[in-house]
């Protein structure tokens, strides 16, 4: 093949010198050899160091007769083609392939190159070489980084609050950001519902949540106490999160601990400015004012219950109630069922029962039942826990008529139908009685007016006999202290009975939880009482035998909520903030005061004494 | 007189930080939360507070490094000072946490400050360790100087193996021709491969080169029969040409090649822990600016959804 | 050979100064003749490098010349004489070398090289300090392709070229040449020995590979020129007489760096008197600058004036004088300025008789010299007991008391030794003579004037005045005996010992007590430092360093044995000698000179107890002094255990420096984990201001030496400083914040400049854009300063982030040593 050769010089001033050299033959032999095509004369290339020739394809190939090999366009290699333009470098001269004009099967370009020539720029880049300048760059580094971690969980989740739609996306395919990675903790179960819907609480942003988010919800929520009546600033800052802490787990949503009541109920006066008949209490174990038993008593009519101290003795007289003694009820040998009222005239209640007689022990249980709660007691009625023993027999001839319990009324209409109807009948055997009371009618004989006048005049007569001894001397008098009005109709009237469900309503004892203690333990010298005013109540000693402040470790610790409630409130949560809103002025309060006294006043702490 | 900035002013910051730790263990056994102890309490807050500063003014440290110009303390000292404070991060942020940690943005945050701390570890402890290994591998010479000495030794050796013989050359050359130092960012850090290196090769070779040239003389008198015979005396052969003189050569040539492999070595090592006392900065710097990013984030995020 | 011409004035030398004279003579229509060795003006200001900037300094002095003058680049300045030297169709001989001079003012003959001889009534010398080229001395030698210079080696391509010589600048040529021309080098000797190492490095490994070739023990016979030489073609030809026998050369181009001719020895030849041996010494002219023979003139830096404006104006005033209308020097405004404060002088000269009687070592100035003197002094005037300067101060500079008195205090706690000073006494001389910080507190007295002369001023004149060197050695030696031997005996009593004790100079490494001599002298360092060795285990251990101000020898005068110890100077050391009679006097008669000695020996026993139990500290100490520490005052050293390479020193000297690093952390030699980077050690007596024409290096009160503005660029510091640590730059503030820079890779990077190649980056400095704007800018020498103007402190050691680097005053290397003995026990 015919090659033309130029071996180009460059100035430092600009301009170019070629030597021209023309070469006719196979291979292109290069070389420090003198004996090569292409002379270099450098220690760096080997005597025949490379070859250039052409292929059969007519393509042109380089190959290195040198281990070293050489470098086509950087890159080092033992055989390769050898394109145009392509560069060969050998030491510090490169052979480039230029395009050849006709009359050439092969141009090539020798030159000397200055730059690599100094070797010391090499070294130089060695020498200042850092880490830095080949390593990744810590600035673009730096803003991917923060670029994605912002995008990731910050943009992505605002923008799900802002597009719509979006939102949805993100929760529901799993691995995307939603605002829920801001969660910072596990809901409550409770409030498992919505975890992944943070905005049902968090409602405004840069907003603590506000109690309506709650209120939502907890609808019929009471408030803690009234605020119309008295506006305690505590209460009107406190949050509903500031008890119910969220995004703590199970922890935390109720809170326990008296210091939270303490902060009050220790100076509750001043907070309420005195508004309050409350008594300040911090500390089960040491600072609780005795229990106050709510005592139903009448007041015009109406029955009103009235708070008095266990240790308040004299003031301590239950008001409705029967002539009843525990004692007696509960004598260790038992009581003589079938009770004889005649016998009753004469003697004592139950010591002349004869020895024979068949004899009932008697539990409390007997008579106190509680509803399943076991914190309220059932109310005891006459028909279920007395009439066993208390027959209201009133006719010696007919022991088993009795009469019913309850209105007077009843009782006298029931006397005169019976007697009328014998007296008609004419089955009386007193002696005393008319005789057309006395002769018994044959079927179908016919009373003239007369004789049916005699025989009703008789009959009320002897019922009025009869209900006086009833109602004043034996029946109704064993328990019920009956009064007697000549005057009025009818004469006799019975007092009011309550006998309380819950003796302390703003605490909820459970008798449940106290299964495993005897009831005497607490109520205790039952047996030995005979009044039925006695409260049998056992006072805050007696509790705290076993139970003590939530300081404290030797004893059951106990907190206020153990036995009391927060939301007792009067309105409901969702009054209380409007509430909150227009703060009430002192002509409201003045006649909120009066408003509120009610029937059942146990359920307004703050009403109380002011009713008596 | 030299003082390292672990104990700068006699341990100064050291004390600093134990004295923030003591402070912040203590406030946190004696703290009673409602619930329990978290980012939201007072305490947290207050914890937060100083943790999220104490990031960005340790973050701070590359700015404060640069600004020459500042007359304040020293840089060891802010060294100091960053070193030992960014481990009292450890203690104020983990009590920040209440240990409360979760899949969320807020314990992200907490691992990003944790993986920048140790990193830093990791670089404080090469701080420590490296200067004077790089010192004793230097062995008094600049990286320069070797740099130079290298060359100089390449051209002596392609001289000598030239005269000794093309082959010789050629191989020489061609370990030459591989650049003995490269500078990518593996070869750095673990300062190239010497196994696959022509260097070896030529060595192998010309020790080959040279026992041959001793066999020489046994064989010139042994019959060739065995294939092996054959060959070696055909080695023998190319080795005629060898003279006395250029068995010195050969010699030389082989101390050069020796010289320039331990040479080439040290600069290797030379660089590779000039490279290990940098490496870790393309970690902890970066992380560091996501870590500020990433607290940016945290705090938003709890106060919009507060 | 007969003499051609006759000429009124014979010029020689075409600087600024012969040129200025030259001119002035044109104009005066006397007959004059301009002789110049080169083949062109200026030779000197020739030979600068392309486009260097050329100051006029100083910038207050006016310039009388017919040739103008103002600051310009180097072509520029070129063309201007060249076209004045047109107009005023100058008289001017080129390549004509002056071989000598002889006869007097009225007939002087001046014989050229080429045995050319020229007639003269005056002679005007002007052809500097550069000394004449040497040339080949052959035949043909002044052949058009036989050049002495090579300015840009890009010149030339493709050329044979044969170098002559075997120095640095002949290796340098031909190393640069050999990229594009084929070079010969030719050296007389088998080897290159006088050049720097690095250039020997690289010239043999060129001619190893070929690039070069070179003549070994080879001497030229003769050059010729080759008839019919076309463009390309060589058209020279080069005999040799090689080791082989004659080998001629075909060549384009000779070039011979053979140095040059000293032109001391040419002025001695002409019997021009030097006043003193040292090579600096300049001779002794009177205000017409007059040598002492009548009729030859000597102007210019020859007579000390280096800088390019007052050589022209000497050149003018000197043809004045010849003329005899001699004018006002135009230095007698800003003289006018000094002497006017002082009470009753009326005109200058009058001022300057008084100064020269007033002050007793002036007398002997020459008027020249005198009014030379007063332009690099002040007269100050301090009200009473204004502290002049502080002890421990780093000021240099010289006062003289003119009237009044002044008051000094060697130890401020120590009152009773104060010494008041009278008139035409002088003080300030400790600094100035031992380069280290005051010793003492000077402070005015009443009605005091004093005279305030600059360090160079004073040293400049020491030199060319033995009789004031010897003035102030005597007060020297005195106040030395008193401050560092008999403290509190005034001097007077003092004067009768100090006149027999005698002062010695030691270079490097010159002994100065050998192990085993007799103990018959005691010595004070009164510059320089020492080294005491002692052989320990077969080897030599250093065991102590003794700056300035220590004793050497009184252990063993006291204990009466030879000297176990080889005491060896660090530095080029002075040190004032008493003999064993003169001290053991001494001690008789101020038996506190032996409480002073016993005090000294306890301390150097100590020394050199922690010295033998820690040789290594020793070979430290000899390590550090190898590199120059003796002479330092302030060092920076990198403890390389704590090192981590981050190069923030660099960085930080940068940025605070204009973009430029004065120091190279890697560079400089290390030992036992210390390194010594290449950065100023702030000499005692700096090499850099041996010669600096516009006198722009100074010492900062607190002991920094640096470079003022005014700085020409002449590059003579960079090559005075034998620890490289100056460098010619473009300084230039940065403009872009750092912010932008960390955030968004904009603008420079901290300590980035135009000065940095592409591959120097400072680490993140990736994507750094060099500023080409300021490539244009002048060249200045900068060098470390010591950030004195940098508040807060050296940056580069408050940049270390681990504690690495640290600045240290040699004093305080006992302080380095003890510490790290105790590191390594």
């Amino acid at each position: 093949m015919r090659v033309h050769i130029d071996s180009i010089k460059r100035r430092k001033k600009g301009g170019v010198v070629r030597k021209t050299a023309e070469f006719n033959g196979d291979i292109v032999t290069i070389g420090r050899g003198t004996d090569q095509v292409v002379f270099i004369p450098e220690l760096r290339a080997a005597y025949d160091h490379a070859e250039i020739y052409q292929a059969r394809k007519g393509e042109i190939l380089v190959r290195s007769q040198a281990l070293s090999g050489i470098k086509l366009n950087g890159v080092s290699t033992q055989k390769s083609v050898f394109n145009l333009a392509d560069c060969i470098t050998i030491g510090r001269w490169e052979i480039r392939r230029v395009s050849a004009s006709d009359d050439y099967d092969l141009a090539l370009e020798l030159e000397k190159v200055v730059s690599q020539a100094n070797s010391d720029s090499i070294v130089q880049q060695q020498i200042k070489s850092t880490l830095a300048l080949v390593g990744p760059n810590k600035r673009h580094w730096s803003w991917i980084l923060v670029a994605s971690v912002l995008i990731w969980f910050l943009a992505l989740p605002l923008l799900g609050k802002v597009i719509p739609g979006l939102e949805n996306v993100l929760k529901s395919v799993p691995g995307l950001p939603s605002d829920t990675v801001w969660n910072t903790g596990d809901l409550s179960s409770a409030h498992h519902f919505f975890r992944q819907d943070c905005t049902t609480c968090h409602q405004n942003s840069f907003i603590r949540v506000e109690d309506q988010a709650c209120i939502d919800c907890h609808q019929n929520t009471h408030a803690h106490a009234d605020l119309k009546f008295n506006e305690v600033d505590e209460l009107n800052e406190m949050r509903c999160a500031s008890c119910h802490e969220e995004h703590n787990g199970s922890l935390g949503l109720v809170m326990r601990d008296d210091s939270f009541c303490a902060d009050c109920h220790t100076s509750l006066q001043q907070f309420t400015n005195n508004q309050t008949r409350l008594l300040d209490a911090s500390n089960f174990g040491s600072d609780h004012p005795e229990f106050r038993a709510s005592i139903p008593h009448l007041e015009n009519g109406k029955v009103i219950s009235r708070r008095v101290s266990l240790d308040n003795k004299d003031q301590l007289k239950e008001q409705l109630t029967i002539y009843f003694s525990h004692k007696a009820h509960l004598k260790p040998e038992g009581v003589h069922q079938t009770y004889d009222s005649d016998r009753q005239k004469n003697s004592g209640l139950l010591d002349t029962v004869s020895e024979d007689a068949d004899r009932v022990i008697m539990q409390c249980a007997d008579c106190h039942t509680f509803d399943r709660g076991q914190v309220a007691t059932k109310q005891i009625n006459f028909e279920q826990h007395c009439s066993e023993c208390h027959r209201l027999d009133f006719e010696t001839s007919d022991k088993q008529r009795e009469l019913p319990h309850g209105d007077v009324m009843e009782v006298l209409y029931y006397l005169q139908q019976y007697y009328q109807n014998k007296a008609l009948k004419g089955m009386i055997e007193d002696p005393q009685a008319p005789l057309v009371a006395r002769t018994r009618r044959r079927p179908g004989q016919v009373l003239s007016v007369r004789q049916r006048q005699t025989a009703i005049a008789w009959a009320e007569g002897k019922t009025r006999d009869v209900a006086m001894e009833v109602f004043q001397f034996r029946v109704c008098k064993t328990c019920h202290d009956v009064q007697y009005a000549s005057n009025g109709s009818p004469p006799w009237s019975i007092p009011p009975v309550s006998i309380p469900e819950h003796w302390m309503p703003l605490a909820n004892f459970s008798h449940q939880k106290h299964v495993t203690v005897a009831c005497d333990d607490c109520h205790q010298d039952i047996d030995q009482s005979e009044d039925g005013t006695d409260v049998l109540l056992p006072s805050i000693k007696v509790c705290r035998d076993c139970h003590a402040g939530e300081d404290d470790t030797s004893r059951l610790s106990s907190n206020c909520v153990d036995c009391h409630g927060f939301h007792v409130g009067e309105q409901l949560l969702g009054q209380q903030q409007q509430l909150k809103q227009q703060v009430p002025s002192v002509n409201e309060k003045a006649d909120a005061v009066s408003n509120t006294i009610v029937p059942d006043d146990s359920l307004n702490p703050a009403g109380l004494e002011g009713s008596k | 007189m030299h003082e390292s900035f672990f104990r700068y002013q006699n341990f100064y910051w050291l004390k600093v930080a134990l004295g923030l730790c003591a402070i912040s263990i203590g406030l946190y056994a004696w703290h009673s939360p409602q619930v329990v102890p978290n980012g939201g309490t007072w305490l947290g807050y207050t914890l937060g507070t100083i943790a999220a500063a104490l990031i960005v003014w340790l973050a701070w440290f590359g700015v404060r490094k640069r600004n020459y110009r500042s007359s304040s303390t020293m840089v060891s000292g802010w060294l100091s000072a960053h070193v030992y404070l960014g481990l009292a991060l450890i203690v104020v942020a983990t009590l920040h946490t209440g240990f409360q940690f979760d899949w969320n943005i807020h314990t992200f945050a907490y691992v990003l400050m944790m993986v920048v701390i140790v990193s830093g570890l990791y670089g404080v402890s090469l701080y420590a360790l490296l200067p004077s290994r790089l010192a004793n591998n230097r062995k008094r010479l600049t990286r320069e100087q070797m740099l130079h000495e290298i060359r100089d030794l390449d051209e002596a050796a392609l001289n000598l193996a030239d005269q000794i013989d093309p082959r010789v050359h050629d191989v020489i050359l061609r370990s030459v021709e591989k650049p003995g130092v490269t500078l990518t960012f593996w070869q750095q850090l673990t300062a190239g491969k010497l196994g696959k290196d022509p260097l070896e090769s030529a060595e192998r070779f010309l020790k080959g080169y040279q026992n041959d040239f001793v066999d020489k003389t046994l064989f010139l008198d042994a019959q060739p029969q065995s294939g092996a015979q054959a060959t070696m005396m055909y080695i023998s052969n190319v080795m005629a040409g060898l003279e006395a003189e250029k068995v010195d050569k050969l010699r030389a040539l082989m101390e050069t090649v020796g010289r320039k492999k331990s040479l080439l070595k040290r600069t290797r090592r030379d660089i590779q822990l000039k490279a290990l006392l940098q490496l870790w900065l393309f970690f902890h710097v970066p992380v560091s600016m996501a870590l500020l990013a990433t607290l940016l984030i945290h705090i938003i995020s709890v106060f919009l959804y507060w | 050979m007969p003499v051609t011409d006759q000429f009124n004035i014979v010029i020689v030398g075409a600087g600024p100064a012969g040129l200025s004279a030259a001119g002035r003579a044109a104009e005066l229509g006397i007959t004059y003749l301009l002789l110049e060795s080169a083949p062109h003006l200026a030779n000197t200001i020739h030979s600068y490098q392309k486009g260097k900037y050329v100051m006029a300094e100083p910038s207050t002095l006016p310039l009388r010349s017919p040739y103008q003058f103002s600051a310009g680049t180097r072509e520029s300045i070129l063309d201007d004489w060249q076209q004045s030297s047109d107009q005023l169709k100058l008289n001017i001989r080129y390549s004509a070398a002056v071989a000598a001079i002889e006869g007097q003012q009225g007939r002087f003959i001046v014989s050229l090289h080429n045995g050319e001889q020229i007639a003269a009534e005056n002679v005007v010398l002007a052809m500097g300090m550069q000394g004449n080229l040497r040339k080949l001395g052959t035949q043909g030698e002044d052949l058009p392709f036989v050049q002495y210079q090579l300015l840009d080696p890009d010149e030339y391509e493709d050329e044979t070229i044969v170098i002559v010589g075997a120095g640095d600048s002949a290796i340098e040529n031909a190393l640069a040449l050999s990229e594009q021309n084929s070079v010969y080098i030719v050296n007389r000797r088998d080897e290159f020995a006088r050049a720097k190492e690095r250039n020997i490095q690289l010239i043999t490994n060129a001619i190893e590979d070929g690039t070069i070739h070179c003549f070994y023990s080879s001497t030229i016979n003769r050059v010729e020129s080759l008839p019919q030489a076309g463009t390309n073609d060589e058209h020279g030809l080069l005999v040799l007489n090689t080791a082989e026998g004659e080998t001629t050369l075909e060549v384009h181009r000779i070039i011979a760096r053979l140095g040059a001719i000293p032109p001391r020895k040419f002025l001695e030849a002409c019997g021009i008197q030097l006043p003193s041996a040292d090579p600096s010494a300049v001779p002794a002219v009177d205000q017409y600058y007059q040598s002492n023979i009548p009729g030859l003139y000597v102007i210019g830096e020859l007579n000390g004036a280096p800088l390019i404006k007052p050589s022209m104006n000497q050149g003018y005033e000197v043809i004045h004088a010849i003329n005899g209308n001699p004018v006002d020097p135009v230095d007698e405004e800003l003289l006018w300025e000094k002497l006017k404060q002082l009470s009753g002088v009326s005109n200058v000269a009058q001022g300057l008789d008084l100064l020269q009687q007033g002050i007793g070592f002036l007398r002997s100035l020459t008027h020249l010299q005198m009014r030379e003197f007063i332009l690099d002094s002040d007269l100050v005037f301090p009200s009473p007991d204004t502290v002049i300067y502080q002890k421990n101060d780093y000021s240099d500079e010289f006062y003289s008391v003119f009237s009044g008195d002044a008051n000094l205090l060697a130890n401020v706690d120590a009152p009773y030794q104060i010494m008041s000073l009278q008139p035409s006494e002088f003080f300030g001389e400790w600094s100035l003579i031992s380069g280290r910080r005051r010793a003492e507190t000077a402070t005015a007295g009443n009605n005091c004037v004093l005279l305030k002369t600059s360090r160079r001023a004073m040293r400049k004149l020491m030199l060319s005045l033995p009789i004031v060197q010897q003035e102030i050695d005597r007060i020297v030696v005195q106040r030395a005996l008193q401050h560092f031997l008999v403290p509190g005996v005034p001097p007077e009593l003092l004067e009768p010992y100090a006149e027999r004790a005698t002062i010695e100079h030691f270079k490097l490494d010159d002994v100065i007590v050998h192990a085993g001599d007799a103990p018959d002298a005691f010595r004070l360092i009164r510059c320089g430092s020492a080294m005491v060795k002692r052989h320990l285990s077969g080897k030599d251990v250093v065991v102590s360093f003794l700056p300035v101000g220590s004793y050497i020898g009184e252990v063993p005068l006291l204990s009466e044995k030879p000297s176990r110890e080889t005491v060896v100077a660090t530095v080029n050391t002075e040190t004032i000698r008493l003999d064993r009679d003169l001290l053991i006097e001494l001690m008789e008669q101020f038996p506190a000179v032996r409480g002073r000695l016993d005090i000294s020996v306890q301390e150097t026993l100590r020394k050199e107890i922690q010295f033998t139990n820690h040789p290594e500290a020793g070979d430290l100490v000899a390590f550090m002094m190898d590199q120059g520490i003796g002479e330092g005052t302030d060092v920076l050293l990198i403890d390389e255990s704590l090192c981590v390479h981050c190069d923030n020193c660099e960085t930080a000297c940068a940025d605070t420096h204009g973009g430029v690093s004065r120091l190279d952390r890697e560079a400089g030699p290390s030992y036992a984990y210390l390194h010594i980077p290449t950065s100023c050690r702030h000499c005692e007596h700096p090499h850099c201001m041996t010669d600096c024409p516009p006198d722009a290096i100074h010492r900062a009160p607190n002991g920094e030496v640096y470079i003022e503005d005014s700085c020409i660029g002449c590059g003579n510091c960079q090559q005075h400083c034998p620890y490289g640590v100056i460098q010619m730059g473009v300084v230039e503030e940065k403009k872009n914040s750092l912010f932008s820079w960390l955030l968004f890779g904009k603008g420079d990077a901290p300590g980035s400049s135009v000065q940095q190649s592409p591959n120097h980056k400072t680490d993140d400095a990736d994507e750094d854009t060099v500023t080409t704007s300021s490539i244009a800018q002048i060249k200045k020498a900068v060098k470390c300063d010591m950030c004195m103007d940098v508040q807060g402190g050296s940056a580069c050691v408050r940049a270390c982030p681990t504690g690495a680097a640290i600045r240290l005053a040699p004093e305080k290397m006992v302080d380095l040593l003890r510490e790290r003995n105790r590191r390594a026990s």
